[in-house]
């Protein structure tokens, strides 16, 4: 199919321009859009994701774009039962990174649209959130806690049937 | 010049040349501090304000660095990722810090349930959360088994928070034997647009909790008043006037029930796909013969039904949509009516014949040749009068079969 040798360009908001096949292209539903209406030729604006993050996503989409194709080929023959496995292996490793970039992925793949990368990142969160306490995740995510001692004194008091132990 | 810049860039977020350093610029990309230190200097202070520039600057930059991860990024993120976190882990995250606070606070889809199942002093909590403006939303709330919940709890909340039950979808309040028919008035008043009401093994209930209920709350279309003993005929009557739309009934073990109060429901309640008579034997052919009515059933439960004859089964089988079917101790019937069955319900997936000795294998043969590949599940358990009823004899009638027992 020839449209899956052609390339576009995404431009990121730091300026760089990054090159991704139409079938990494495909992940984003966003950018997929945008080249319904601005064409193949132009160059696609995502100015609300830096270079750092637009790297990261690029990988993701190729890697998952790469794994699909290997799918379709061979009627699912060249991935095998352990494919779709080994591919969650390789997403959770893709994940770890310090929190900063992390959330710029959730917020790109959000703004993308490209709902596999924002469910995965969404979950890795939540993960770290699970069973911890205020304090504890204000550690984890390096949060001030601007809270003056009343009002938390009051927010503590409204929610305590939530918090009471039984 | 530059101290100034320091200071709006301190104020505003942004430097003099009114560019913003946006959150996802977080110290991280080099660019960043190379425009910072492009910021132009007096030459005459130039090494002086140098250092001090570093100093302050660094700070500033860091509180805006801050200001924007605690107060923008972090609050976008994690309500991206409140839908895949216990309320317990929300209530967590509503302590962190105000900016996320206010971010969750205000997406009221993440507030729409309050579970307090098995819960201790669940009547005061209830209260205590309804009593919140985030809850003024509120579609569900589920007590079942709680503790801790009687009637003065539902007359509270009659007077103090009947605003945020306006919009209530689901109650459950399954277990709760403390409440009453006066319980069930005061907290039924409050939610007009209830659709699901649950109420199982209440033994204070009685038909005058019934008639509140559907003066209160006209659009019921799932109801489970499983184990409340002292329901009549009466109740059925004021179910069958009222609730057209019934979609889901559940009458188990609501002994005072009789052939007259079913009828009128089978006549009136045409929209019924499912309905629980289990452990109701005083039921006669009369009624089971009007069961045809409910074309949409798709689960019937008779579990019990002693009375209960082929030819009763026969006008049953005319519900073509069945799915489930509970003929478990349905002692009178034969092969008769469950060839009825087998040749008229072509959608089955669930049968059981448990403890019926009047079934033979023809019974077992017809169902396999009319509709073999859908079952999977059948309960021929006690089934003396079926010679070939292994597991391996009933797979090769049956190949999807999953399950071989549906009675306990």
């Amino acid at each position: 199919m020839a449209s899956s040798s052609k390339t576009i360009t995404v431009v990121s908001s730091d300026g760089d321009e990054f090159e991704m096949t139409m079938k990494a292209a495909e992940q984003s539903k966003l950018i997929t859009h945008m080249l319904d209406e601005f064409g193949v030729s132009d160059k696609v604006p995502l100015y609300n994701v830096n270079s750092e993050t637009m790297a990261k996503v690029m990988e993701y989409c190729k890697k998952h774009a790469d794994h699909e194709a290997a799918k379709e080929e061979d009627g699912g023959a060249a991935i095998g039962a352990g494919g779709e496995e080994e591919l969650k292996k390789w997403d959770d490793e893709f994940l770890k990174v310090e929190n900063g970039l992390l959330f710029n992925i959730i917020l790109a793949a959000n703004y993308l649209e490209i709902k596999s990368l924002l469910d995965s990142s969404c979950q890795a969160v939540a993960d770290m959130i699970k069973g911890k306490t205020p304090e504890q995740i204000r550690e984890i995510f390096n949060i001030k806690n601007d809270f003056t001692p009343e009002e938390e004194a009051k927010l503590r008091s409204e929610n305590e049937w939530a918090f009471q132990e039984d | 010049m530059a101290i100034l810049n320091t200071l709006l860039f301190y104020r505003t977020g942004k430097d003099i040349t009114g560019q913003v350093f946006r959150s996802h610029n977080l110290g991280k990309s080099p660019s960043f501090f190379f425009h910072w230190l492009l910021l132009p200097t007096p030459p005459i202070l130039h090494s002086a304000s140098q250092h001090f520039y570093s100093k302050v600057g660094m700070e500033e930059i860091a509180e805006t660095e801050d200001f924007t991860w605690s107060r923008e990024t972090v609050p976008r993120v994690l309500l991206l990722v409140s839908s895949r976190l216990s309320q317990g882990d929300l209530f967590s995250l509503l302590l962190v810090n105000p900016w996320i606070y206010r971010t969750l606070v205000s997406a009221s889809s993440l507030w729409e349930v309050l579970n307090f199942r098995e819960r201790k002093n669940a009547g005061n909590r209830l209260i205590a959360a309804l009593s919140l403006p985030r809850y003024r939303n509120v579609k569900q709330i589920n007590l079942e088994f709680a503790q801790d919940v009687d009637d003065t709890h539902l007359t509270i909340l009659k007077t103090k928070c009947s605003d945020s039950l306006k919009g209530l979808d689901s109650l459950n309040l399954n277990g709760c034997q403390k409440i009453s028919d006066e319980g069930v008035e005061a907290v039924t008043s409050c939610c007009p647009q209830l659709k699901t009401f649950s109420i199982y093994w209440n033994v204070r209930l009685t038909d005058a909790g019934l008639r509140h209920l559907v003066k209160n709350c006209k659009g019921i279309v799932h109801l489970n008043i499983s184990g409340c003993k002292n329901i009549s005929d009466q109740s059925l009557e004021f179910i069958a006037d009222n609730y057209s739309e019934l979609e889901s009934l559940n009458l188990t073990r609501c002994v005072k029930l009789t052939d007259s109060g079913l009828k009128q429901l089978l006549q009136k309640c045409l929209s019924l796909q499912s309905l629980n008579l289990y452990a109701l034997s005083s039921f006669t052919d009369k009624v089971y013969k009007k069961m045809s009515l409910l074309v949409h059933l798709k689960l019937l439960d008779l579990c019990g039904a002693q009375n209960l004859s082929d030819e009763g089964l026969s006008s049953i089988s005319k519900c073509k949509n069945l799915i489930t079917l509970n003929l478990t101790w349905c002692v009178r019937v034969t092969d008769e009516g469950v060839i009825s069955v087998a040749r008229s319900c072509t959608s089955i997936e669930s049968l059981s014949l448990f403890g019926i000795t009047g079934v033979t294998d023809k019974s077992l043969e017809t169902l396999s040749k009319s509709g073999s590949n859908k079952i999977t599940t059948l309960d021929v358990n006690g089934c003396i009068g079926i010679k070939n009823r292994s597991r391996e004899k009933l797979l090769q009638l049956f190949p999807n079969l999953k399950c071989f027992k549906v009675h306990s």
